[in-house]
């Protein structure tokens, strides 16, 4: 255990353990070489081209599964994946203990994955964490701790060799026996595999499974076979329920869709919103309504966005189908409409972290957005935001995309003032995850705040009808709502996890909760 | 056992409080906001319990995250029905000056569901109604009536009109006795059918010293037909609105799609309102999700005469403004008026002439209203 002593104070002001603190955005120098999986040779492998094992199990004793290897899946498939839990059925079977689970995201189903933490099978889960597994790792109950890292962050971290990947477990919805995959048509077909990228091309074993083995070539694939050490053939790989819904809906509370409505009111008023701007869009439920609202205002306007980086769903396929955007850059891929479009339209790519997150490469494309809407679940009144913890600390959501779109030109968060009796807006942030120099507008249903760094937008939507305030104006509002500010929060248990920075410093910990 | 308000799957900003006999006053309390308001939750328990003097009563609190006017609303209704006892005074509430009187917009909020009220001043609605009649289920009547009572207490609505509909009836009577000094701007009266049910009212408030107006709902075959009586019963009546749900059903008439089924009734209610001299308010637009509906329906009510319609969400007051904005011509129009009739008054001139057409008093006031009604 970390005791007091061992935590040194970090550029963002807080308490962190290790050798690596959070220097400031940017700061970091990194040195020396990217990671590099072994060589390998074709001597190895089948002339035919054919890698298929007979099972899972068998791929992962050929893989050479050991005690305390990391072995990683992905979330594509979102809470209707049925991988993980094939995984480590198939590792527990081996008698293999104390793995480092390595996912790039992780649902509710995945509670059916805490008897192997319990077992021993599964030593601790390596990223983000939330529902039931959350919750299980924030009592204190898992070994080890939960290392969180935003999309970007993981593939920075895979890239610099942070973390190396043993085995790479990668759901294909459709695959051929050379390991070629996509993830655009198949009785499973999810969209983009981007976030699988990174393990195909650095673990020291790659598998491909799949429920749709097809006759070589599975065209056009996103992963090349060259990287896939064995296919598995499975009866199923995930729900198609769950997968991706079959339409995305925009939200109905009243409150979410003022707040999206004047976001995308202000990007307009503040000329951000012109032609060939580009903007991220998401499914959550008011970015949803950003995305719709957005692209409303730009048909009524005669605005044409250059791209859109998605999370893609029906709002902006149809954007794209009638020309008000030129590309979609999508990398996720959120309901039916989106992976249509994949199969039928070129100009909706399939892209990567490295493509749009990864802070560790020659530029990416999440700084070159003029704006991103986010969430937060805390802000404080220097514009530093949590989106990883509830107010008492508990684990709650991943970092997923979050830290890496802080990095666009005008990064919103839409925020309510307050959530049932939680004011947002707080002197204290409970978790750290984003520093303020990042953000550049709060929206809430009650007015917007511009970060006062950003004198230009100041300045800009100065003729905007929009009820422009300040942080502590909105903080005082909803604190008058809910009787006054609350009370500070209890901390001080033992660290159960580490939020790092895109560049893989420490930024904050996060600590047992009673 | 005495329960009111709701704590469980779903539930937010709300809170359940149970009461029984016991051989000495105690308090449970859990709360879903425990490590950020535990503290403050267990101080108001106290505080409102010490009101009722602390009564040999078990008394449980469920709080799923209520803010505090809600959780003192659904204290003083539990305690109050256990013990059979009034709810306890609160201090009056000034009634704030409205700077507009329009009426394109009345949004109808459930009266026992607090979640709901601290934000929709938020959508500038004309109009704000705490619904206490028919959004209410009759076992939970007192519990809205304290909630209401609470919320006007307590919450501010920008410049909306704060209304409150009152129940048909004596309870109706008591619904203005619990929240007449709580700065309501106007009762709706549901199911006016006489004089004497707005007469009754009017001598009622003028008992309490209520400066409130009345908007009796014309929502029978009787009230329709009396409209002209009804709209003129009382000098309190400021706009009178026909109800078509409850109506339609009254004739035995089914809703189609070119509405000639309500056209008599409108008709009616809009002539009698003009020749009271009060203002016509047509009915809510029931289908959600119909924006273009909405906006043809409310189209239609203004140029039938109606000021307003009712709007039962939020996203429906945006459209009918849209509906009731004047068009550019006209806009343009009173602008030049408003401009220069505002420099002849300063030069103490009562009326000029504006592109031919002589402006004095009466077409100042309606050029300033449709530049209102345009919005900011």
């Amino acid at each position: 255990m970390i005791t007091e002593t061992l935590l040194a104070v970090n550029a963002a002001g807080r308490k962190v353990p290790g050798d690596n603190p959070y220097l400031g955005v940017g700061r970091l120098r990194p040195k020396g070489a990217q990671h590099a999986p072994p060589i390998r040779t074709c001597a190895d492998y089948t002339s035919n081209g054919d890698k298929t094992a007979t099972d899972l199990k068998t791929a992962l004793k050929r893989a050479g599964l050991k005690d305390g290897m990391v072995v990683s899946t992905h979330h594509h498939f979102r809470n209707g994946d049925l991988v993980a839990a094939q995984l480590f059925q198939a590792a527990k079977a081996l008698g293999a203990k104390d793995l480092i689970w390595f996912p790039t995201a992780v649902f509710p189903t995945h509670a059916d994955l805490i008897p192997y933490l319990e077992d021993g099978t599964i030593h601790h889960i390596e990223g983000s964490l939330n529902g039931p597994v959350g919750a299980y790792a924030s009592a204190g109950k898992m070994r080890g701790q939960a290392v969180l890292r935003s999309h970007g962050g993981r593939y920075r971290a895979i890239q610099d060799g942070d973390v190396r990947i043993d085995i790479a477990v990668i759901a294909a919805p459709s695959a051929d026996s050379f390991g070629n995959m996509t993830g655009a048509f198949g009785p499973s077909a999810c969209g983009s595999l981007g976030f699988a990228v990174a393990d195909a091309h650095f673990a020291d074993h790659v598998i491909a499974i799949t429920d749709n083995l097809m006759p070589f070539p599975c065209a056009p694939w996103q992963i090349e076979g060259n990287y896939v050490d064995q296919v598995v053939v499975v009866d199923r790989i995930g729900d198609p329920d769950q997968i991706v819904s079959g339409t995305t809906e925009i939200t109905r509370s009243p409150e979410r869709l003022l707040i999206a409505e004047m976001a995308a009111q202000l990007l307009l008023d503040c000329g951000i919103m012109r032609d060939g701007w580009s903007f991220q869009a998401g499914a959550g439920g008011t970015s949803l309504a950003f995305t719709k609202f957005a692209g409303d205002l730009m048909r009524e306007h005669q605005v044409t966005a250059r791209f859109i980086r998605g999370g893609s769903t029906q709002y902006v396929v149809e954007m794209l189908d009638d020309g008000r955007t030129d590309y979609i850059l999508d990398g996720q891929t959120f309901d039916l409409e989106g992976v249509r479009s994949i199969q039928r339209n070129a100009r909706h790519l399939m892209t990567s972290p490295f493509t749009s997150y990864n802070y560790h490469g020659k530029g990416n494309i999440a700084s070159m957005l003029d704006c991103a809407l986010l969430g937060a679940t805390e802000i404080d009144l220097d514009f530093n935001a949590n989106v990883v913890s509830h107010s008492d600390g508990r684990m709650l959501h991943g970092i997923g995309g979050w830290q890496d779109a802080l990095f666009s030109k005008c990064t919103i968060l839409a925020v309510p003032t307050f959530r049932n009796r939680v004011p947002i807006i707080r002197d204290r942030l409970t978790t750290f995850c984003g520093p303020g120099e990042l953000v550049d507008v709060v929206v809430t249903e009650r007015g917007l705040a511009i970060n006062p760094r950003r004198t230009d937008l100041i300045e800009a939507a100065k003729t905007s009808k929009l009820p422009i305030r300040t942080l502590a104006e909105l903080k005082t509002d909803a604190e008058n709502l809910c009787g006054g500010p609350p009370q500070p929060a209890e901390t001080g248990g033992p660290i159960v996890g580490l939020v790092t920075w895109v560049d893989g410093t420490i930024l904050d910990t996060l600590h047992q909760v009673k | 056992m005495t329960t009111v308000g709701f704590y469980g799957e779903g539930i937010r900003g709300d809170a359940q409080v149970s009461v029984e006999h016991a051989k000495s006053f105690s308090v449970h309390v859990c709360s879903d906001v425990e490590s950020m308001y535990g503290d403050a939750v267990r101080a108001q328990v106290q505080s409102v319990a010490d009101r009722f003097g602390r009564p040999n009563v078990r008394l449980e609190v469920r709080d799923a995250g209520a803010l505090p006017f809600a959780l003192e609303a659904r204290l003083e209704a539990a305690l109050a029905a256990h013990l059979r006892l009034p709810l306890p005074d609160l201090a009056r509430r000034k009634s704030s000056l409205r700077h507009s009187d329009l009426r394109r917009t009345r949004l109808y909020v459930p009266g026992n569901t607090p979640k709901l009220f601290p934000n929709v001043g938020l959508y500038r609605p004309d109009g704000l109604i705490l619904d206490l009649e028919d959004s209410v289920p009759p076992d939970a009547k007192d519990a809205a009536r304290s909630m209401v009572r609470q919320a006007l207490h307590h919450l501010d609505w920008e410049d909306a009109e704060r209304c409150v509909r009152i129940n048909s009836g004596e309870r109706g009577l008591d619904d203005v006795r619990a929240t007449a000094d709580q700065g309501v701007h106007t009762y709706l009266v549901p199911k006016a059918e006489s004089v004497e049910d707005i007469a009754g009212l009017d001598r009622l408030l003028t008992g309490l010293g209520s400066e409130s107006w009345l908007l009796p709902i014309l929502e029978s075959a009787k009230g329709v037909m009396r409209a002209f009586e009804i709209a003129s019963a009382s000098p309190r009546v400021a706009a009178v609105a026909v109800g078509l749900e409850d109506y339609l059903a009254d004739i035995h008439a089914e809703r189609t799609a070119g509405a000639e089924e309500s056209a008599w009734a409108e008709g009616q209610v809009v002539n009698a309102a003009r020749a009271a001299g009060v203002s016509p308010l047509a009915s809510v637009y029931s289908k959600l999700d119909d924006d273009q509906g909405l906006f043809a329906y409310a189209c239609r009510a203004r140029s039938r005469g109606f000021d307003g319609v009712g709007c039962i969400h939020p996203r429906q007051i945006g459209i009918v403004h849209r509906a009731f904005a004047p068009d550019r011509e006209s806009l343009l129009r009173a602008r030049a008026i408003v401009d220069q009739f505002d420099i002849a008054i300063a030069d103490g001139v009562g009326a000029i002439q504006v592109d031919g057409q002589m402006v004095d008093a009466p077409v100042y006031e309606r050029a300033r209203r449709i530049l209102e009604m345009a919005g900011p």
